[in-house]
């Protein structure tokens, strides 16, 4: 089934001034639920202002999105669409409002009037989900980089959200914090098949989608499996992107004469290949 | 000509209940024409370390002497160091005050008090090393540019100073993968043409893999690796210790090791990294 | 001293009887105190009230100087109202020197207004030793609710107390390190006359500034982001709830109050 249905939207930033800017042109993109896709793009791309019309933060300047069969323009649907569609983005401080863990991930089941006693089970669960049940009555400005995504990402589990939208959320983290997000964002997605829409421009973490979404001035230019995307190396490059080190490492041995087979973008992969060589 | 870290101990909130012993014992010396980098995960001590450099933290014991003066003795010898030793913040950017460019990377040499005319010098040779335009950037506001083009404005506000040692702390958090390489590169320019020693900290290896000539790892306040990156590299424990991943080549060369191909597995950069691979195929043959 | 080592809010975990209480219980517990202490001014009333306050203390469990450390910053303050007091009052002089005299009324004037402030911030500060911010917020929010039909935004003020609350630590942070990126430039905040103190503030405060409006706005997306749309039809995960405890502590204090109040009316 389908949950985010994008089509010809585009969005204008300043719209009928003299500075107006076209962030995102024509984009035509379909999220099927439980599906985790990544989207990758320089900075300026448009990845994050194309997320942030997923739940309505953005409306369509032309075009349309609908999550759930909801059209987001709709004044309606807002909350519905709200409460469906959970965002994390990239700067772990200013996302969380309260002054303790548990009451920040309260913030949001106490907006949509969830009683009392099922918002402290959703807290226990949310927080068990990610892993961080002793640090419940922490204040956050004590907590790690990716502690504090890891709260962000259960504040939103506990509004029963059924999608996560990432915008970076590892850019600020050290590779600790990096790990831990991902481990979380992944396990949510294989264990409670919670469908994840993962913005980024680290190719490692872009490696895990089930499919790759590219983005380049406004436009989608490519999309695929990630063996799919990453093995064109030379494209990549051009858009300024990173390639996997294994497919670029593959990619030099086949011009020194080595066969490889053309799908190798995991180190794993790699390794196997080479090893099979006669 | 070097700066020497004598044995420091530096304590936060010394005798609250939030005590915490923030560097143990360190000792170190940067040379003037290094290429240092300090690795370690958040809370490692990294940061803590090199805001002794310049005297903007006094060590709860031990002591840092710039080109031979002890840094810390009084209120002249920690703006001395300040001249000689740049430091350049995490987002940058966010320290950015003036309303053009020209004034805010004046702000450093005008604090110095140099004359209009060597101040301009400055700034135009600095906005040079940025890559920024002197005409066409001088007059604007450093807030109505880019993210990429903000931070290049920081950073010549401190290569204004005219500095012999280069601190950048994480200087290329939060920029795509185009913008980091464009800086790697800017900063690399700096430190052969300029001969400044520059000390990078950054929790990520494969950004200074290819570019220092030192590597120092730091775990709980103290320093746990300083060698060469090939000999730091090979360290794999201490490096996952410290909550590190080493370089992405040696994750490769490891793994294909594993798998039962006898590669080399010291190279750092792409072509030698391949050069490894085929030397062990063509043993294996 | 360093920016970061102030602790706002300065709660003190614990789970003493003082620190069970319902946190409104507690404001209201202090507002009756405090008018206590202005209308009180009998030595014995005086000496009744600080027997209360150091029992309170006690049973709080808050260490004894942590709560002396509250007056510190207060304490250039309460010396400069003591002397004026002792200077100034009218009476009958009991001590001559130069262009002073001291009276001994001045001296009672100025030895009951100390111990009126001391009391004031003692308790004060016991309330936020012992209550946490986020409950202390709640309290106020659910005190002032019934003046939200005369137009008070109750729910605005407490939703703005708690994201102060959740900044300060950040603001403190990024001040710290702006503070030395522009020391790193040179810049010298301690010496110069006041005007060029004040001027050597800008590049602090600009970034500053531009940093928390930056944090506002992200902030803002968020929260909505979240479904957050003011006070109307919000539920809350913590319910206050007046408890046993609760009515046992008013108990007790009516009985301190009355006792106070008769020694007063006798004069002493």
């Amino acid at each position: 089934m389908e949950l985010i249905q994008v089509e010809h939207l585009s969005h204008l930033y300043h719209k009928d001034m003299d500075h107006e800017y076209k962030a995102l042109d024509d984009i035509n993109l379909t999220v099927q639920e439980g599906e985790f896709v990544a989207i990758i793009g320089t900075n300026g791309s448009g990845k994050s202002t194309l997320a942030k019309h997923f739940n309505a933060l953005l409306l369509p300047t032309s075009g349309i999105c609908r999550v759930a069969g909801m059209e987001t323009s709709s004044e309606a649907n807002l909350w519905k669409i709200r409460q469906h569609i959970g965002m994390v983005f990239q700067n772990p401080d200013n996302q969380i409002v309260a002054t303790l863990v548990e009451e920040d991930i309260a913030f949001g089941p106490e907006n949509l009037g969830v009683p009392s006693e099922e918002i402290k089970k959703r807290v226990t669960e949310a927080l068990q989900v990610v892993g961080m049940e002793k640090y419940r009555k922490f204040a956050p400005h004590l907590l790690s980089g990716g502690q504090k995504q890891r709260v962000a990402i259960a504040g939103a589990l506990a509004m029963h959200t059924r999608c996560l939208v990432l915008d970076e959320p590892t850019a600020m983290l050290d590779p600790i914090g990096r790990a831990e997000v991902m481990a979380t964002v992944k396990n949510l997605h294989e264990e409670a098949g919670i469908t994840i829409i993962y913005i980024t421009h680290f190719m490692e973490e872009a490696v895990m989608a089930d499919r790759v979404v590219v983005m380049k001035e406004g436009q989608i230019c490519d999309q695929g499996t990630p063996t799919e995307i990453f093995t064109q190396v030379e494209k990549l490059k051009k858009l300024g992107l990173e390639v996997p080190l294994a497919t670029e490492v593959a990619a030099k041995l086949r011009e020194r004469g080595i066969s490889l087979p053309p799908y190798i973008i995991t180190n794993e992969e790699l390794a196997v290949c080479l090893c099979q060589l006669k | 000509m070097s700066i020497e870290v004598k044995n420091i101990t530096y304590t936060y909130m010394a005798k609250t209940p939030f005590e915490r012993v923030a560097l143990k014992n360190i000792d170190l010396t940067i040379e003037q024409g290094e290429f240092v980098a300090i690795i370690g995960h958040t809370g490692s001590g990294k940061s803590t370390l090199v805001q002794h450099l310049n005297a903007l933290l006094t060590p709860t014991i031990g002591s840092v002497l710039v080109d031979g003066n002890d840094i810390n003795t009084k209120n002249e010898a920690a703006k001395t160091a300040r001249r000689k030793v740049g430091m350049v913040f995490q987002y940058p950017e966010h320290q950015l005050f003036e309303e053009t460019v020209y004034e805010d990377i004046a702000f450093g040499p005008h604090n110095m008090g140099l004359s209009e005319e060597l101040v301009e010098n400055h700034v135009k040779k600095a906005m040079e090393f940025v890559n920024l335009d002197f005409a066409e950037y001088k007059d604007r506001s450093p807030f109505q540019l880019s993210g990429g083009q903000m931070r290049r404005v920081a950073i010549a506000g401190v290569i204004a100073l005219n500095p012999q040692y280069l601190i950048l702390d994480e200087p290329t958090a939060g920029l795509d993968p185009v913008g980091r390489k464009d800086l790697f590169k800017k900063i690399q320019q700096i430190h052969k043409k300029e001969k400044i020693a520059i000390v990078l900290v950054s929790h990520n290896m494969d950004d200074v893999a290819a570019l220092a000539d030192r590597i120092i790892v730091m775990n709980h306040g103290e320093i746990t690796i300083d060698a060469k990156p090939k000999q730091a590299f090979s360290q794999i424990e201490k490096i996952t210790e410290a909550g590190l991943a080493v370089p992405h080549m040696t994750a490769l060369l490891e793994q294909l090791k594993q798998k039962g191909l006898a590669v080399d597995t010291t190279p750092l950069t792409l072509s030698a990294g391949v050069d490894s691979i085929l030397a062990a195929i063509r043993r294996r043959k | 001293m360093m920016l970061t080592d102030i602790t706002i809010g300065q709660y003190f975990p614990g789970n003493s009887f003082i620190h069970r209480l319902d946190p409104r219980t507690k404001v209201i517990v202090l507002l009756l105190l405090i008018v206590a202490i202005f209308l009180l001014d009998t030595p014995w009333a005086y000496v009744g009230l600080c027997g209360f306050t150091f029992l309170i203390i006690r049973v709080s469990g808050v260490p004894l100087n942590m709560m002396i450390k509250s007056l510190k910053p207060l304490f250039w303050i309460l010396l400069f109202t003591f002397l004026i007091h002792l200077f100034t009052t009218q009476g009958d002089i009991i001590w001559q020197g130069w262009i002073f005299s001291i009276t001994g009324q001045g001296l009672k004037q100025g030895v009951f207004i100390s111990i009126r402030l001391v009391l004031l911030i003692l308790l004060s500060s016991l309330l936020t030793f012992t209550t946490s911010p986020i409950a202390l917020t709640d309290a106020l929010e659910n005190l002032m609710n019934p003046f939200k039909r005369l137009g008070l935004p109750a729910h605005e003020l407490a939703m703005m107390m708690t994201i102060a609350l959740r900044f300060i630590p950040t603001l403190l942070e990024e001040t710290d390190k702006i503070m030395k990126a522009q020391k790193s430039r040179g810049a010298d905040f301690s010496s110069g006359n006041i005007v060029k103190r004040l001027k050597s503030l800008i590049p602090i405060l600009v970034p500053l500034f531009i940093g928390a409006f930056r944090r506002a706005d992200e902030l803002a997306i968020a929260m909505e982001a979240r479904c957050y749309r003011g006070g109307a039809n919000r539920t809350r995960m913590k319910v206050l709830k007046i408890d046993r405890i609760d009515y046992v502590a008013y108990s007790f204090l009516a009985v301190v109050l009355v006792g106070l109040s008769v020694l007063k009316c006798s004069g002493l």
